[in-house]
């Protein structure tokens, strides 16, 4: 048999042009969310449901769906973070022209990051985009600074670590979202080879024993467990961000009633972040 | 047929069901799946587009039109698992863009399961 011999300069370097568009729910955070994670869920379902057609060597059918669970579990942990990102970057582009108090200097980016969103990105996907949103103190800071009142420190957490911080809706949520960035990091970093120091770590925030060197083995209940969790997550947090946003925002009207229409404002917001929202006495509704 | 005759049929198979959709874009976007059967026939009654079904080629049944929930038996299928599966598309989309609606008594099981070990734990606090 001849050599194989592979154009690698040609194939290996096309593979980025292999694409297709963002679907239109793409502008609306939660919405994508929701496709994004019934996608991952629907392809472990797919995959379970058309296999026992089959005549399958069960020894391997085991160790593949065992891989295929754990990279659904790392889908749907992705799926959240592309949320969160995609909810900041819609508050960023809210805020950003009204209030100039010096709330986007926790972004920290750099020039040859941001430079390529100048002509066709939001000023908010320039920012969010180019960093990650896998670390709970990280995602609390840079919310806590979008969504401060005028002037203010800020007191919006979007995972609470505390009974004072705000919101109460979105409380106990920082060690279980917490677990699932750091088995994201193992699968990612290390092909879910949970290693001795995540282990520690992962034993910190279960409160139980965790053995490392080990693979992770999600079985399909924790899967689902995971997309429940995160599912209700997101869902929470949309929430909690669409009301602050509107109350921010009705308080830079309340300062400035020529700053814009409120109407048009919660019009845009509803339609976003798919939620009722009041902006300066204007409710509207998705 | 209307959304809503798929709700009935959803209700008629008992709360403790649970359901998937896969390949339709609009109800992926507003509803997390799996999800029992009431949440989505909630959904599915706050939609005014109709339904259009696939009915299998043995299927018992020579109708025109979907009229009630008890037509909507003949179109089921039945995968490996027992599951119950039936095949949807809006009226707006096309042939190609058809989807399922998938029964899945797996997870039924986890949550009935989930739901029995709260309550012993609760018992047990």
């Amino acid at each position: 048999m001849p050599q194989l011999r592979i154009d690698y300069d040609r194939y290996l370097r096309r593979i980025p042009t292999h694409g297709h568009e963002l679907p239109p729910e793409a502008e609306q955070p939660i919405r994508h969310y929701g496709r994004l994670a019934n996608d991952a869920w629907n392809l472990l379902q797919y995959v379970g449901r058309n296999i026992a057609r089959t005549n399958v060597y069960a020894s391997r059918l085991d160790a593949h769906m065992e891989r295929l669970r754990v990279m659904v579990l790392l889908s749907l942990a992705e799926a959240f973070e592309r949320f969160l990102k995609e909810c900041a970057a819609a508050c960023i582009d809210q805020v950003h022209p009204l209030i100039p108090d010096g709330r986007l200097k926790v972004f920290r980016v750099s020039g040859d990051r941001f430079a390529p969103h100048f002509q066709t990105s939001t000023l908010g996907a320039a920012l969010c985009e180019a960093l990650p949103w896998c670390d709970c103190d990280e995602a609390n800071s840079r919310y806590r600074s979008i969504l401060a009142m005028p002037y203010e420190p800020g007191d919006f957490y979007v995972f609470p670590k505390t009974p004072k911080q705000q919101p109460a809706a979105l409380r106990d949520r920082y060690e279980f979202v917490s677990i699932i960035w750091h088995l994201r990091h193992a699968i990612v970093h290390n092909r879910g080879i949970i290693t001795a120091s995540d282990a520690q770590m992962l034993q910190s925030l279960c409160r139980k024993p965790v053995a490392g060197p080990a693979v992770l083995s999600p079985t399909e209940a924790d899967v689902w467990y995971v997309k429940l969790f995160l599912d209700d997550t997101a869902n929470c947090l949309n929430r909690e961000v669409a009301t602050r946003l509107a109350g921010l925002l009705s308080a830079v009207h309340a300062r400035n009633a020529n700053a814009f229409d409120p109407g048009k404002k919660a019009e845009g917001l509803a339609r976003q972040f798919q939620e009722t929202v009041t902006v300066a006495g204007e409710p509207r509704s998705p | 047929m209307p959304p809503g005759i798929l709700a009935d049929w959803l209700e008629q198979q008992g709360s403790e069901s649970w359901w998937s959709v896969d390949g339709d874009p609009t109800l992926e976007q507003s509803v997390n799946f799996p999800c029992d059967s009431d949440t989505l026939a909630d959904d599915l009654r706050a939609r005014k587009e109709l339904l259009l079904v696939g009915v299998p080629e043995d299927a018992a049944w020579s109708g025109d039109a979907i009229s009630s929930a008890e037509d909507l038996d003949a179109a089921v299928q039945t995968d490996e698992h027992g599951n119950r599966v039936l095949e949807l598309r809006w009226s707006q989309q096309s042939y190609a863009q058809r989807w399922i609606l998938c029964e899945d008594k797996g997870i039924a099981r986890i949550a009935r399961s989930a739901t029995q070990g709260a309550e012993h734990a609760a018992t047990a606090d």
